[in-house]
């Protein structure tokens, strides 16, 4: 046989060469089955002084805390307090809106990386995706002044903010908020023309209200979940299909329309928006409605903590919390954000999402709704044609 | 007697090509950063278990993606759009290509230039002037026939079918294929249409007999990119689209995406459908393009200018008209949107400031964000016009056995819708062991940047590559040139205006687009693009004008750089 025939292309070799090295660099770890959630841990006796100052050195010498929040300028401003309270902590903050958080935090756990320590999140990405995937622990435990946890301090109670889930220890609602889904233009609406959400049916409105897309966004899903429980799905069907409502998914496009006087009907639109308007001189004829059929209160974007399991900073994420959820956070906080505190030592910035005393409203921010908003979304998928 | 041998042939002598070798380092490593993410986004239209959860195989995403009520209708919409827009740019990017490349206009390259910058502008920028101009109620063009007609309400709306091909048209659908055509134009042998004029044939049968099919490749990939580029267009659609109910598939995978309960499964099926699409394109265009001889630069190439006669100032003002609609009008409303106090109110008090530059400037992220974006763009720009030439060259010059599937897999990030593409860039990052140190660096977005601009600068370099005739390689290694010095003093300096046309587009996409970066991004990593994002997500539109302006400087000024290298190579040829 002759040295040709035993002879390995070296191109052959090459390629195979290039086959086995793809093969080893695709090779990435199992993916993990991700860490189930823990059972809610026996309630922390209350802490004494030596125990925070023990957390207090401990999160000194980790040096740093990792936060996510909404997108916002006003946001960084206020958390940049926390660094002024506590200089030895680096504040590391994110601004990545639900969708961006959440393929990232599974990702980067499923490679073993942990970059957050807090996050300040609404409630239904955090339900519906981060605490099937484990990646919540509960809060409670890591709420340890006595400041915070005074029931005074609180509007209903201390407790009461932890009422979003029902193990009552996942999550802590900090502010409270009147929901703002439903604008009007008065130059364009009758002081009578609205009254329940069956005025959203009148035929006079159809090609006219303009909305966000119910099978994303809150301001929409929230309120026609409400709508659907009282009146059925049919309310839902014939506003889709009767009324032929303008869906926009950016709430502040939504806002800028109905400035120019687009439409005279809102829901969603971002009500800061039309508040930085108004102090130009502008949208002035542009109202807040509370229709009380799909009236709602719960916590601002923000205004609501989860801890991270296997936060990389732990003890600096529970005096973050703590100094969040304490006055002097809870002041700095709604200072520059205009949100309203659910502490009574703290005066409300925003007379126009300000919920009265005595004011018992749906939050359907708890997770008991879930499901019903799932069934809204469901629904709005069928509908939007 | 003497007997007969038989001859037996020499064994014939391995040798290995540094071509082979390259080709082969190539293809591992696009099979690592391009083919991996696009199986991983197959697995992903399996896997029916929610985000974070344990995986769960089934056809159900597939059932979900096809049962989808909106699919019809956004297959439908996605198509027409396509072919709507490609039979209005086309044509007419061919024309002015022509016209700026092979006449004698006056100003053509300032001309050329002013597409360049069209270019540059951010799309979304682009949309919000034109939602100033022709909103139906408060749009200014509106405004004006309205009040002179003395009519309630002025003829165009920005939210419609018309409108939406529009301002897809104006944002860079059409100059792109202006900047990528002009080069291969002024790349053409005068002397096949001397020859056609020779035997009696006039301008017009010159261009569509003899101009055009020879550069057919770069006219099929320029088309074939735009048509790719239109099945994914997703931030137009989504603003201008959404509100009367036009749906694509992008905008429908990206309602999948963004739900408080994200179904991945069925928006990956639905990225496979376009992929597949994109993949039978592609084939069609390979097949086209592969048996014919494309060659137009040769030892006796020559660039002589026709002569447009009465038709040179008609045409000026023509293209002149196009610029005003292209360039001069929305670099004037950006302009204006970043001085102004409320964007697109003009009737109030106070409707101009400087606030918001200042509000910008204070920004604790505005200059790191700048950084990044310098970094990730001129980053982009290097490794990827080096990786593109490399894998053209290979493609066109080599013989390396697999450079057809170097080819196909080079294709394949165009055929990926964004948003999904970008997931799976996460995926890369985080799942291969090798790549994971690079997550949370800027370098995860260059390289990002660089494998998203793939499509484009490959097809492009090779098209002007098929133009270049062997003989002029062949001269030079006959006079004892080697490989590298024939390369980088022929290839290079001929292929001067591709290499910088393609270099700008990876420089300005890396520097505006946000789609791609936008699972990649970190505070430390975050570029301008991400930051305009979240001023917009505000409803600081005023100040996310300042961003977009910056953007576009900076843009603007690569190219400056760029063209003032380019005019000097293209003397020098």
């Amino acid at each position: 046989m002759s040295k040709a025939q035993f002879r390995i292309g070296r191109r052959r070799l090459l390629v195979l060469s290039g086959a086995a090295a793809l093969l080893q660099a695709c090779s990435a770890p199992a993916p993990r089955a991700m860490p189930t959630q823990t059972t809610a841990p026996a309630q922390a006796s209350s802490s004494g002084p030596g125990d925070w100052d023990k957390i207090l050195s401990a999160a000194k010498s980790e040096g740093a805390i990792t936060v996510n929040t909404f997108p916002g300028s006003a946001n960084q401003t206020a958390l940049a307090e926390f660094s002024k309270a506590y200089p030895d902590i680096k504040l590391e903050q994110t601004t990545l809106v639900s969708s961006a958080l959440a393929p990232k935090i599974l990702q980067e756990r499923q490679a073993n990386i942990f970059t957050w320590d807090v996050l300040h999140q609404p409630t239904t990405t955090s339900l519906q995706v981060l605490k099937p995937a484990g990646v919540l622990d509960p809060i409670k435990p890591a709420i340890v002044r006595p400041d915070v946890t005074d029931d005074a301090s609180w509007r209903d109670g201390f407790a009461a903010g932890l009422a979003l889930t029902t193990d009552m220890q996942l999550a802590y609602q900090s502010t409270l908020v009147r929901a703002q889904n439903l604008m009007i233009d008065t130059a364009q609406v009758g002081p009578d023309d609205f009254k329940s959400a069956q005025d959203l049916l009148n035929p006079k409105w159809k090609g006219k209200i303009v909305c966000t897309d119910t099978r994303i966004s809150g301001s929409t899903f929230f309120p026609f979940t409400l709508a659907r429980l009282k009146y059925g799905d049919d309310w839902m069907t014939q506003f889709f299909q009767t009324q032929e409502p303008v869906i926009i998914n950016d709430g502040a496009q939504i806002a800028q329309l109905l400035a120019h006087g687009n439409y005279p009907v809102a829901i969603g639109a971002i009500w800061t928006v039309l508040q930085d308007f108004q102090k130009q001189g502008i949208a002035t004829t542009i109202k807040q409605l509370n229709l009380p059929d799909i009236d709602s209160a719960g916590p601002s974007t923000n205004g609501t903590l989860w801890l991270v399991n296997n936060a990389p900073h732990p003890n600096a994420a529970r005096v973050y919390i703590n100094w969040f959820l304490s006055k002097e956070g809870q002041e700095a906080w709604t200072s520059i954000t205009t949100d309203n505190s659910r502490r009574t030592d703290v005066t409300p910035k925003d007379d126009s999402t300000f919920v009265p005393r005595g004011l018992s409203l749906p939050d359907l921010n708890e997770e008991k709704y879930l499901p019903e908003i799932a069934r809204t979304q469901e629904l709005a998928k069928q509908l939007i044609k | 007697m003497a007997s007969l041998t038989i001859a037996r042939p020499l064994p014939r002598a391995y040798r290995l090509e540094p071509s082979a070798i390259a080709g082969a380092l190539l293809l591992v490593a696009l099979g690592v950063t391009v083919v991996y993410p696009v199986l991983l986004i197959v697995l992903q239209s399996f896997d029916v278990a929610g985000p974070g959860q344990p995986h769960v195989w089934s056809l159900q995403g597939w059932q979900s993606a096809l049962s989808e009520p909106l699919l019809r209708s956004s297959l439908l919409n996605t198509i027409t759009l396509t072919v709507v827009k490609q039979v209005i740019t086309m044509p007419l990017a061919v024309a002015i290509a022509w016209v700026l490349a092979r006449t004698d206009l006056p100003g053509g390259n300032w001309l050329e230039f002013g597409f360049w910058v069209a270019f540059f502008l951010p799309p979304l920028a682009v949309t919000q002037s034109w939602l100033l101009l022709a909103d139906a109620h408060y749009g200014l063009i509106n405004q004006f026939l309205a009040g002179i007609f003395g009519v309630r309400q002025g003829p165009f709306n920005v939210y419609s079918f018309w409108g939406l091909v529009w301002v897809d048209v104006v944002t860079g659908a059409f100059t792109v294929k202006v900047m990528l055509l002009t080069p291969a134009f002024r790349h053409m042998n005068s002397t096949f249409e001397e020859a056609s004029r020779i035997v009696g044939g006039g301008s017009m049968r010159t261009i569509l007999r003899i101009t055009v099919p020879i550069l057919m490749p770069t006219i099929l990939v320029v088309l074939l990119l735009g048509m790719m580029a239109s099945l994914q267009s997703f931030e137009i659609e989504q603003v201008l689209g959404t509100p009367f109910r036009f749906f694509v598939f992008s905008t429908m995978i990206y309602n999948l995406v963004e739900s408080s309960q994200p179904s991945y499964a069925p928006a990956a099926a639905l990225a496979i459908m376009v992929l597949l699409v994109g993949l039978a394109l592609i084939w069609l265009q390979l097949r086209m393009t592969s048996r014919r001889q494309f060659t137009t630069v040769t030892g006796q190439f020559k660039n002589q200018p026709v002569s447009l006669g009465i038709w040179r100032w008609p045409l000026l003002a023509v293209l002149m008209l196009i610029m005003l609609i292209v360039l001069v009008t929305p670099v004037l409303l950006t302009v204006a949107g970043t001085f102004m106090t409320a964007f697109g109110f003009l009737n109030i008090a106070h409707p101009w400031t400087l606030d918001n530059w200042g509000a910008a400037f204070r920004d604790p992220q505005f200059v790191r964000s700048l950084t990044n974006t310098l970094q990730l763009a001129f980053g982009s720009a290097a490794i990827g016009l080096a990786t593109y030439a490399l894998i053209a060259y290979i493609v066109v010059r080599s013989r390396f056995a697999w450079r057809r599937g170097l080819d196909l897999v080079s294709w394949l990030p165009f055929t990926v819708p964004g948003l999904i593409l970008s997931l799976a860039m996460l995926s890369l990052f985080l799942g291969v062991l090798p790549l994971r140190p690079l997550y949370g660096t800027t370098w995860v977005l260059i390289l990002t940047a660089v494998l998203t601009g793939m499509p484009l600068g490959v097809q492009i370099l090779k098209g002007g590559l098929l133009q270049l005739g062997a003989e002029l390689e062949e001269a030079s290694r006959v006079a004892g040139g080697s490989w590298w010095v024939t390369f980088r003093r022929i290839l290079l300096r001929l292929l001067g205006p591709s290499l910088l046309t393609v270099g700008l587009i990876v420089f300005v996409s890396a520097a505006r687009n946000a789609s791609y970066v936008a699972l990649l991004s970190t505070t430390a990593n975050q570029p301008l693009s991400m930051l305009q994002l979240n001023y917009l997500a505000q409803g600081k539109n005023e100040i996310a004008s300042v961003i977009a302006f910056i953007v576009t400087l900076v843009s603007v000024g690569g190219a400056c750089i760029a063209r003032a290298a380019g005019f000097r190579g293209a003397a020098a040829i």
